[in-house]
């Protein structure tokens, strides 16, 4: 007698449902997402009781641990960031500028810095992390 | 016989496989550019040039002298005094800046070179945080 070989089942992942949901997880991040510009920098910011949770910034400027200034992600000079965030502030008065800077450097490196964006008639955020 | 170019009635299915892997590609890709982290900070009033007009530092401007291992503070005709971190954030509240003119609202901050940022950085906090103005001079 022969013997009936079962029939396997053809196995189907309803995937429809889980692009839905893929797609859905895009928009979210679309909408909240602020894209980091400065995950390839090294800096340890300085700790300071006295902060307060700040807007998302719009614009930032960074100086690493060696000094070197990276505005928007970009290697750039003080005079580049001076006249940038000049152009910026002629659109907007209230434009903001997030600054962190390493907390190791000594006045030599940092101070340049923030003249040339106090010169340039934008808004500073000093960025820190807060202290317990 | 059977008619050549009939279509076949069904589902319409449409293979969506590559399409969600598009769209989890897309997910990774968001995953790891984005930050949404909202940064702590302060932010500074500090005249548009860093370097003060004369006229802005009168007698009685609060002065902070800093250095690696000192604050001093001075104000006026009185003497200048050493403080803690704790009490020059005390020293500024007291001046209740928020209540006063602008033009009276100048704290000047003179550093030594050898100053890390991070010292500078709880100074200049301080002095935003009790609503001070922070004039920077020259050595």
């Amino acid at each position: 007698m022969a013997i009936r070989r079962r029939k396997k089942p053809s196995l189907v992942l309803p995937l429809s449902s889980m692009g839905d949901i893929a797609f859905l997880l895009i928009i979210f991040f679309m909408l909240a997402s602020n894209f980091m510009k400065t995950g390839n920098v090294e800096l340890e910011k300085p700790l300071s009781p006295a902060l307060e949770q700040q807007e998302a910034p719009k614009c930032s400027v960074l100086m690493d641990n060696q000094g070197v200034i990276w505005y928007e992600g970009m290697q750039s000079s003080k005079e580049e960031i001076t006249s940038a965030l000049k152009e910026q502030t002629a659109k907007d008065r209230n434009f903001i500028v997030h600054v962190s800077i390493d907390k190791e450097l000594v006045k030599k490196d940092f101070m340049p810095l923030i003249e040339a964006i106090s010169e340039s008639g934008a808004k500073m955020v000093l960025t820190g992390e807060p202290e317990d | 016989m059977k008619r050549l170019g009939a279509k076949k009635q069904g589902d319409i299915s449409p293979d969506l496989t590559s399409f969600s892997d598009i769209a989890n590609l897309l997910i990774i890709f968001f995953i790891l550019t984005t930050s949404l982290v909202r940064p702590f900070g302060r932010q500074m009033d500090m005249p548009s040039s860093a370097k003060p007009p004369e006229q802005q530092k009168t007698t009685d401007t609060p002065t902070v002298r800093l250095s690696p291992d000192k604050i001093l503070f001075s104000e006026g005709e009185k003497k200048e005094r050493e403080l803690t971190m704790d009490q020059l954030r005390s020293e500024l509240w007291k001046r209740n800046f928020p209540a006063l003119k602008p033009d009276k609202r100048a704290v000047v901050v003179e550093i030594t070179p050898d100053v890390k940022y991070e010292r500078y950085y709880q100074v200049a906090a301080a002095v935003a945080a009790s609503g001070g103005i922070i004039a920077l001079m020259e050595e």
